[in-house]
């Protein structure tokens, strides 16, 4: 799903009645194809709408590639990245950690000397001479003079990990947490605000982008409910409340409303009456789903996993797991220097990874914390799960027929693993690793998670 | 808070006498809850350490350090430059594979003759505790473990209050509950069952939020939370619910459980619930795992306590159920001071042991 | 004195950018006796809110007194010069009924709005100061100005709603020069805000000379008096903030390289965070006596606090959660060093509007501040009794030196008597337990 969407130049107010083209299946029924809309904004020449994959729509250069911000995250000692205006990541190399999130003072980084410097891993987004600024979109003034891109006063830079126009592999993981994450260091793709009411809110999960209230309450819909009516009345409104809309609410495109009882309006999208679920207690719950007839909403859904995987119940929660109904795990992990550049994909240090897999062995890593291997004919069907060929030793990127190479499923650009320490069905390798889990940790992949995180 | 600690003595103490067979003034007798059924969750769990004012008995040389002070002692030179492989990622490796890299610092183990706890071998060897309030044969080989840690004792220790009892208060994937079946009397019953679950509901509490109020239901996790139910007979002896030792699982922080072998229960039975004391053999793979994944490195220095001092610490003291292949003991002998709050537990209309994995969720499309 | 715009401000040019320069309310805009203005309106009472995160250490920042006459514990003992103009509150809870426990969140929610947060990301209702600058904030300049003293524009505590916090300044020059540069946002005229380096060397003064000669022409000696006062004022604040501008770059300076087990991290250096909070508190006392804004916000530091000790290896708030109690003070020594740089500042800005001569007193007597925290005990997340201070005689209607007792009644209290007392009519205020219409009268005239 790489679709393009130039929308650069419209400053028409969300009502998105120039967006007609890109909702094409707004009053069919949640099925393929679904995309979700932005609300329009003015942007520089060349800079456009780019629909991911994961991460819904997101602002391209004019290139199409993924822009990111860094906003300064107070860790438990000081704060990392970047204040407004203030673009401090540069063509130097760190060589030392920070500390700042840790009980560990500096020290010399891992392959210190190969290592790279923030801006060979995050090209800045250059601005040229004569740019202009355009409404959110503004020009600050790099340390060595040069001119770079801010949005929202904070600079933008592309991560080498995007290949291609639609990728949203450097920074942030995939889903954000539940609870307030002190301590993830991620820099994060900047997006315009997604096209629903007030009132409404539409975040990332493993499924899709899924639309909640502003207070986090995942919104469902029912399948006994037509576009003018809602059939869930009484009793079953005292446990799906139907999420109610101003008396002077707008429609606008997917969303209109009905009048379900005299004065109370209720919200409709996609044809669908919405409602949150009063037994969720959690943000972003999906409790409701269990119930016959009940789906929560997205907007658009990932692309489906790998058709070798399969997803299982856990102590914890709904999981992905392999052929053999191993628990599938991510992993990731940031260096803890200033410049926090990501130590989780085949071209980084793997020391993180193998210290905590095998304390420090490569070979009792690859024993215990096997990467997911692609069967022969499998092949990959999306961007965000593809195959390569990894060195299951040394996890670097590998050819195919090197010794050690192996063909395995990658996430977002990164192996996946198994863990040997637990049976089929169990989750003993969740949350394996340290800093509350925020670097260099395995995490398992949940379809649905009763936890703290996703 | 420290009240608390004190009426928690005062119920130990009764129920250590009624373990001896002292006699105890009977209380009133408590209704028959309906069906002979009563549901009790859990609320408020710490692990039991014995505490003297400044911890003058059970640690006379003084409160173990943390991460912090012992990363100084390990990498004194500040004039040296360290690579981040020696010392933050060995730290880490030596968290998460404890049992291959092997920290030898100093740590401070309990001491003294008096812990809280029960004879859990019914043998009164040279190495067990008395009770204080004088019952011989204690055995709690974790309290020398986390004794002298700051963060596990109470009252404001914070691997203690952020730990088991935010956790059990706050989150409904760490909701136990027991249900007592079969009750013909709530002062003495030669024999009734009890069974534990997962709930999947929130506790009420009135309106400062810290205080609970018994009357809730719960649903039971009869999806998620199958590994959590377990069975045991029991009795009640003048109010105080006496279980025989089986195995207990208590979720922690949602992927972890903590296996507790030959897990005993002595409840007293009051009208808005039960409190006293979980008593059996901690498995200590299960425990070191709650304690890294719920205390990241740096957070474990807010309880002052060392990771992979406490993984050896572990090690060393673990007293049960030896592994077949390597003879080192699995488990050790721990107790928790527990408090429940009386619920009605739902059980779900049909059988939901046809719930199948791919039912509505995460749908994929 | 038709001379004068109603908002009583000089204009001017400076560099080719403009400068707008406010005036104290001088004798000649109030009545004969200096206790109302000109045209028989009262004088105007102000609003403001201030914040301190981690809250205190009970044992030795709640005094015993009750009442008048307060005794002030070690860890309030910064509070000495303005002890008579603030009252503090102990003792008040905040009630979370069916709400989760959000640490560092549900406890200043509940105090600002009355009400508690369902999630994390939930704020009910709006916050105190929104409700207070909704009726009086809407004649003058600003309807609000908000400060915070940790360099972070994130750290606001002050929201309309869920979606809309009230962003503060960030940066003392920043702040400088949004309340003396233009006054006016008009992309068409010719003028541009000048260049702060320049305002702050050449003094914004000077592009209002013409006007103060003429001024003070035209006013009497005691008015002359509080121009100068006023004027020099504003010159030491800008030969400061251009000190600022000089200095090297504090962060790369005070980074000390220490062994692996120790990190120094100047971030948030305390001296730097009370330097910043002084600064700003400077210009917001020019802001208010000059009637550009009558509510203003400032925050010393965040619910995180990630102020940092040197020598100390854990800033603020990992401190509250790390340090142990020491046995023989009965409390966490570096946390208490903390909060009494808290306690400082409160007391920094309360007697800062002390300096003001207003009519027949000080604008600190036409002020109304409201101080509060988020948590009372942190190391456990504590909320009960969570501490609050209100300073200032709200135009005559509130005692000071007052210590109240709240015995576990809801803390709303505080704010709701707030509201009634400058003179928003509401029935009650808060919502589920913690709902009041009981006004706190051990502190109204």
């Amino acid at each position: 799903m790489r679709t393009v969407v130039k929308i650069g130049g419209l400053v028409t107010a969300a009502a998105c009645l120039g967006l007609a083209a890109a909702i094409a299946n707004a009053a069919a029924p949640a099925g393929k194809g679904l995309v979700e809309t932005a609300q329009a904004e003015p942007m520089p020449p060349g800079f456009q709408v780019v629909n991911t994959e994961t991460q819904g729509p997101v602002f391209g250069d004019p290139q199409g590639k993924s822009m990111y911000i860094w906003r300064s995250v107070p860790l438990r000692q000081g704060k990392v990245g970047e204040d407004p205006n203030k673009p401090s990541c540069n063509n130097e190399k760190l060589t030392m950690s920070d500390g700042q999130y840790s009980i560990y003072g500096p020290a010399l980084l891992p392959e210190v000397e190969k290592r790279p410097t923030c801006t060979q891993v995050w090209p800045p987004v250059l601005a040229a001479a004569d740019a202009k600024p355009v409404g959110k979109w503004t020009i600050v003034t790099r340390n060595d003079g040069t001119k770079q891109w801010a949005y929202d006063n904070y600079a933008l830079y592309t991560s080498i990990l995007d290949k291609a126009p639609g990728d949203v592999n450097g920074g942030k993981r995939a889903t954000p947490p539940r609870q307030v994450n002190v301590g993830e260091p991620a820099r994060e793709a900047i997006a315009p605000a997604p096209a629903v009411p007030p009132g409404f809110d539409v975040t990332v999960t493993a499924t899709g982008r899924l639309v909640s209230t502003d207070k986090g309450f995942t919104v469902y819909t029912y399948d006994k409910d037509s576009a003018t009516k809602s059939n869930c009345t009484d009793a079953c409104a005292e446990t799906w409340k139907p999420v109610v809309a101003p008396a002077f609410a707008q429609a606008q495109a997917g969303w209109t409303t009905i009048e379900r009882a005299p004065g109370v309006k209720q919200w409709v999208f996609r044809g669908k009456p919405l409602y949150t679920y009063a037994l969720d207690r959690d943000i972003r719950g999906l409790d409701g789903q269990d119930i016959p007839g009940w789906h929560a909403t997205y907007t658009q859904f990932s692309p489906k996993y790998p058709a070798e995987f399969t997803q299982r119940d856990t102590l914890a929660g709904q999981v992905l797991a392999d052929k053999n109904g191993k628990t599938i795990y991510v992993y990731w992990c940031y260096e803890d220097a200033l410049d926090q550049i990501a130590c989780d994909h085949p071209d980084a240090p793997q020391a993180y990874r193998i210290a905590i897999c095998g304390a420090g062995d490569a070979d009792r890593c690859a024993k215990t914390w096997p990467m997911v291997r692609a069967a022969d004919n499998a092949v990959s069907t999306s961007r965000v799960w593809g195959i390569a060929y990894v060195n299951a030793k040394t996890g670097k990127w590998a050819k195919q027929g090197e010794a050690d190479a192996a063909r395995v499923w990658t996430y977002r650009g990164r192996p996946i693993y198994t863990y040997n320490g637990e049976k089929a069905g169990e989750v003993l390798g969740d949350e394996f690793g340290e800093h509350d889990q925020n670097r260099n940790t395995f995490r398992a992949f949940y379809t649905m998670s009763l936890g703290r995180f996703y | 808070m420290k009240n608390k600690f004190l009426k928690q003595m005062t119920v130990s103490a009764a129920l250590s006498l009624l373990a001896t067979g002292a006699a105890v003034a009977a209380p009133t007798e408590a209704a028959v809850p309906k069906g002979g059924s009563l549901g009790l969750a859990l609320y408020w769990a710490h692990w039991s350490i014995y505490q003297t004012p400044e911890a003058k008995v059970e640690c006379p040389n003084g409160m173990n350090v943390g991460s912090r002070e012992e990363l100084l002692m390990q990498f004194p030179d500040k004039n040296k430059v360290y690579t981040y492989e020696e010392t933050a990622l060995n730290r880490e490796a030596a968290t998460w594979n404890p049992d291959i890299i092997k920290y030898n610092l100093p740590f401070k183990e309990a001491q003294g003759k008096i812990a809280i706890g029960m004879n859990l071998d019914g043998k009164v060897g040279p190495n067990d505790f008395t009770s204080p309030e004088g019952e011989k044969g204690v055995d709690n080989n974790l309290f020398r473990v986390i004794g002298c840690v700051d963060g596990w004792r109470g009252p404001v220790g914070v691997l203690d209050q952020f730990g088991l009892t935010r956790m059990y208060r706050n989150s409904t994937y760490n909701r136990i509950l027991l249900e007592i079946t079969g009750i013909d009397s709530m002062s003495n019953d030669d024999s009734v069952e009890v069974t534990s679950y997962r709930g999947l509901d929130p506790l009420i509490t009135d309106a400062t939020g810290n205080n609970y109020v018994p009357g809730g239901s719960q649903r039971l996790d009869m999806r998620f939370g199958q590994k959590l139910i377990s069975h045991r007979k029991g009795k009640i002896v003048d109010g105080v619910l006496i279980t025989e030792p089986a195995d207990f699982i208590l979720p922690e922080y949602a992927v972890n459980t903590q296996l507790i072998h030959d897990a005993r229960f002595r409840l007293k039975l009051t009208a808005d619930g039960a409190e006293g004391m979980i008593a059996g053999y901690s498995d200590i793979k299960d425990w070191h795992s709650a304690f890294i994944k719920g205390w990241s490195t740096i957070r474990s220095g807010q309880g002052l306590g060392s990771q992979p001092s406490h993984a050896r610490a572990l090690e060393r003291l673990a007293d049960a159920y030896p592994d077949p292949q390597t003879g080192k003991n699995t488990a050790i002998s721990s107790a928790i001071d527990a408090r429940f709050v009386q619920v009605f537990i739902k059980h779900p209309e049909g059988n939901v042991a046809e719930a199948t994995p791919t039912t509505q969720r995460a749908e994929q499309r | 004195m038709t001379d004068f715009n109603r908002r009583r401000v000089l204009r001017g040019m400076l560099n080719g950018g403009a400068v707008t320069v406010g005036l104290p309310l001088l004798n000649v805009f109030l009545n004969g006796n200096g206790t109302a203005m000109a045209d028989g309106k009262p004088m105007p009472v102000r609003f403001g809110t201030w914040f301190w995160g981690c809250g205190m250490n009970k044992a030795i920042f709640v005094p015993k007194k009750v009442g008048a006459n307060f005794e002030l514990p070690e860890e309030i003992e910064a509070l000495k010069p303005v002890r008579n103009y603030i009252n503090l509150y102990s003792g008040f809870d905040v009630y979370k009924d069916a709400n989760p426990p959000l640490c560092h969140t549900s406890g200043w929610i509940a105090l600002r709005s009355g009400s508690m947060p369902a999630t994390r990301i939930d704020r009910p209702l709006e916050t105190i100061d929104v409700t207070v600058a909704n009726k009086i904030g809407r004649t003058t300049r600003f309807k609000s100005l908000s400060a915070t003293a940790t360099g972070d524009i994130r750290d606001s505590f002050n929201y309309e709603n869920v979606n809309t916090p009230v962003s503060p300044e960030w940066s003392p020059i920043q702040f400088y020069t949004r309340v003396f540069g233009p006054d006016f946002q008009d992309p068409n005229a010719p003028t541009f805000t000048p260049n702060p380096v320049t305002m702050v060397r050449k003094s914004v003064l000077s592009g209002v000379l013409d006007s103060t000669a003429e001024l003070s022409k035209k006013v009497g000696a005691e008015d002359k008096a509080r121009l100068d006062q006023y004027f020099t004022g504003l010159r030491e604040l800008e030969h400061q903030l251009e000190a600022q501008l000089r200095k090297p770059d504090p962060i790369a300076a005070c980074v000390q390289q220490k062994g692996p087990g120790e990190v120094v991290t100047a971030n948030l250096d305390a001296a730097l965070v009370g330097k910043r909070h002084n600064l700003m508190t400077d210009i917001f006392v020019m802001a208010v006596a000059c009637d550009q804004t009558r509510v203003i916000n400032m925050v010393y530091a965040n619910s995180f606090p990630a102020t940092a000790r040197p020598g100390y290896d854990k800033p603020h708030h990992s401190a509250t959660h790390e340090e142990p109690v020491d046995e023989a003070l009965g409390y966490q020594p570096n946390v208490s060093w903390y909060t009494r740089r808290c306690m400082e500042a409160w007391a920094y800005f309360v007697e800062s509007f002390t300096k003001i001569k207003e009519g027949d007193g000080t604008l600190l007597d036409n002020m109304l501040l409201f101080a509060n925290s988020d948590q009372s005990f942190a190391k456990v997340h504590g909320m009960d009794g969570i501490p609050m201070f209100t300073a200032g005689r709200a135009g005559g209607k509130m005692k000071g030196g007052i210590h109240v007792a709240g015995a576990t009644s809801p803390g709303a209290r505080v704010g709701y008597t707030i509201q009634k007392v400058l003179g928003i009519d509401i029935a009650s205020w808060g919502t589920q337990s913690n709902t009041t219409s009981k006004e706190i009268g051990e502190v109204l005239v």
